[in-house]
């Protein structure tokens, strides 16, 4: 086994016994839980006293399940967050690291196997618990998510984007500043996102150009509208269109190949980077 | 700095806090940069992977993996040290033998006290029988009993023809253990020799009621006395001189408290050697 796997490997087994992946599996049992429950009992409700339509079931499925699987994304991203800013941080500050980069290796091959592992991790959740809930909102609800694979792909790369840019961090703070600060600038830029979105029902393209810069300097969020659109049902957008624009649960528009492959440029330059600094520093 | 060790040497590397010893041994092996100049280690650059392939390294701060059991972190280090694959659960089992732990084998680090981590830590210096083995403070949480096994691994690693570099603020381990003292000052040689030719000359220790440095001139013509609070010492004095000293000390105006003929230990020649390193920067 090649040395990458040999860290790839180390950091899923740390992540296993510390705990972190039960806990993980116990919040997505909880979350799946509840949303499952939900999606149930949706057809059930009754709207200013009648039945809902089934095109105002799928509008709320639709609503539903956006805000359940960012609730995940969110649990996903605190948890990588902070599995991975201790994986560098952390060690050269306990002296772990000191054994380790002593062996005859080289750093990169210490850090590329540990974001193997972490994205192994981070894919893993996201697979499971988007596949979860997309499955049960459509035995509860008989909505079908046009595009599944795709919403649970890209909702894992959001994940990935996020654990790179906390790996980085991880070289420049302390490990918990590393954490809050990569939660920090995840929900920053969810914000920023939502600020873009306004701009673009209220047509202020100032405004707007705030979630495009946004997406461009960290691409979760624009992720994260890859996913909205993945979830939608065709047709629901256009029926609702004028109410939805600038709702952060819809999506009408997919991503761009040229904007996929920016986000991909985007986890390789921050692993770059992260690799040049963590080359430099003396644990 | 300049400093050369050859094969199968055991080097004591002294100096007080902050000399620059944990640093020199982060350069041998790559977890300091130089800023400049350059250095070989068994024949490779320093940095260079290859440089550390036959290195086993204590680090003073040393810590390992609480979530491995020890039998696990030793897997880990033999394989991120090269060996093949067949021969890494033989070695794990011998270097853990070697330093006591065999029966511990199966437990996690995490549940350590620091004196057994301080071994485990021995044990993954010891992998795959390097040439070179840097020890930084290597018995500072061992026992007495640890403490004389440390001194018997030194001794057959230097019956095997390994080179070895102890970095230990406990002389007494430098007197038992080394052949030859390097001594460093703020980032400098000082002194560098073997250690029979600094030991056994006669000396005397003169206790007095003020402070001694003020009474070192008086001693001038006899021999160059070093002053340690109230403590003079006399290096390299015959016996037949000791009252020579006592009546020069009292005329000038000294009150005597004890007078201890001796022999020069790594301590006083240590400090004799500091002391002489303070002047000659202030001059």
């Amino acid at each position: 086994m090649s040395n990458v796997l040999v860290f790839a490997r180390l950091t899923l087994v740390e992540a296993g016994r510390r705990k972190v992946i039960w806990a993980l599996a116990g919040l997505a049992v909880v979350i799946i839980g509840l949303s499952t429950w939900g999606f149930a009992r949706l057809p059930a409700v009754h709207a200013f006293g009648a039945d809902l339509s089934t095109a105002d079931a799928h509008l709320a499925t639709a609503q539903l399940l956006a805000f359940v699987l960012f609730a995940q994304s969110f649990v996903g991203a605190l948890g990588m967050s902070f599995v991975a800013t201790p994986t560098i941080a952390g060690e050269l500050e306990s002296g772990i690291a000191l054994g380790i980069l002593a062996r005859p290796i080289r750093r990169a091959e210490v850090l590329i196997g540990k974001w193997i592992g972490l994205a192994c991790l981070s894919t893993g959740y996201m697979v499971l618990v988007g596949g979860a809930e997309i499955a049960a909102a459509e035995a509860g609800t008989g909505y079908r998510v046009p595009q599944p694979a795709t919403a649970v792909a890209l909702l894992a790369f959001q994940s990935i984007a996020l654990l790179t840019l906390a790996l980085l961090l991880s070289t420049l703070l302390s490990p918990l500043a590393a954490g809050v600060a990569a939660v920090g600038v995840f929900g920053t830029a969810w914000v920023a996102g939502l600020v873009g979105d306004i701009g673009l029902t209220v047509h202020d393209s100032s405004v707007a150009e705030v979630g495009t810069v946004d997406h461009l300097l960290l691409p979760t969020d624009g992720l994260w509208q890859g996913v909205m659109h993945a979830l939608d049902q065709t047709g629901l957008v256009s029926s609702f269109s004028d109410h939805l624009i600038g709702n952060p649960f819809f999506q009408g528009t997919g991503l761009t190949a040229a904007y996929l492959v920016w986000a991909v440029g985007w986890v390789v330059a921050v692993l770059f980077a992260t690799q040049m600094r963590f080359s430099r520093l003396e644990p | 700095m300049s400093l050369s060790v050859g094969p199968g040497e055991v080097v004591g590397l002294l100096g007080p806090n902050g000399a620059g010893k944990t640093t020199l041994v982060k350069l041998l092996v790559g977890l300091a940069r130089p800023d400049s100049g350059e250095g070989l280690v068994l024949g490779a650059p320093l940095g260079d992977p290859r440089a550390r392939r036959e290195v086993g390294y204590l680090p003073e701060m040393f810590r390992y993996q609480p979530w491995l059991t020890a039998g696990e972190v030793l897997r880990l280090h033999t394989q991120l040290s090269g060996l093949p694959k067949p021969e890494r659960g033989r070695e794990a089992h011998r270097v853990l033998a070697l330093v006591g732990l065999a029966e511990r084998a199966g437990d996690r680090v995490g549940s350590f006290s620091k004196g057994m981590q301080q071994r485990l830590g021995l044990a993954v210096a010891l992998v795959g029988s390097p040439r070179l083995l840097l020890l930084d403070e290597p018995t500072s949480a061992l026992d007495p009993t640890g403490r004389a096994d440390v001194r018997r691994l030194v001794e057959e690693c230097k019956a095997a023809g390994t080179t070895v570099l102890l970095n230990s603020h406990l002389l007494s381990e430098v007197e038992r253990s080394c052949d030859r003292v390097v001594v460093l000052q703020r980032g400098r040689v000082i002194a560098d020799g073997p250690l029979g030719s600094w030991l056994g000359s006669d000396t005397v220790r003169v206790v007095l009621e003020q402070r001694a440095k003020p009474f070192i001139a008086a001693l001038s013509v006899i021999g160059q006395a070093v002053a340690h609070g109230h403590e003079l010492i006399v290096p390299s004095l015959e016996v037949s001189l000791v009252p020579e000293v006592v009546n020069r000390l009292v005329a000038a105006g000294a009150r005597v408290v004890s007078v201890e003929p001796g022999r020069v230990s790594l301590e006083d020649k240590l400090l004799e050697l500091l002391a002489r390193g303070e002047e000659e920067e202030r001059e």
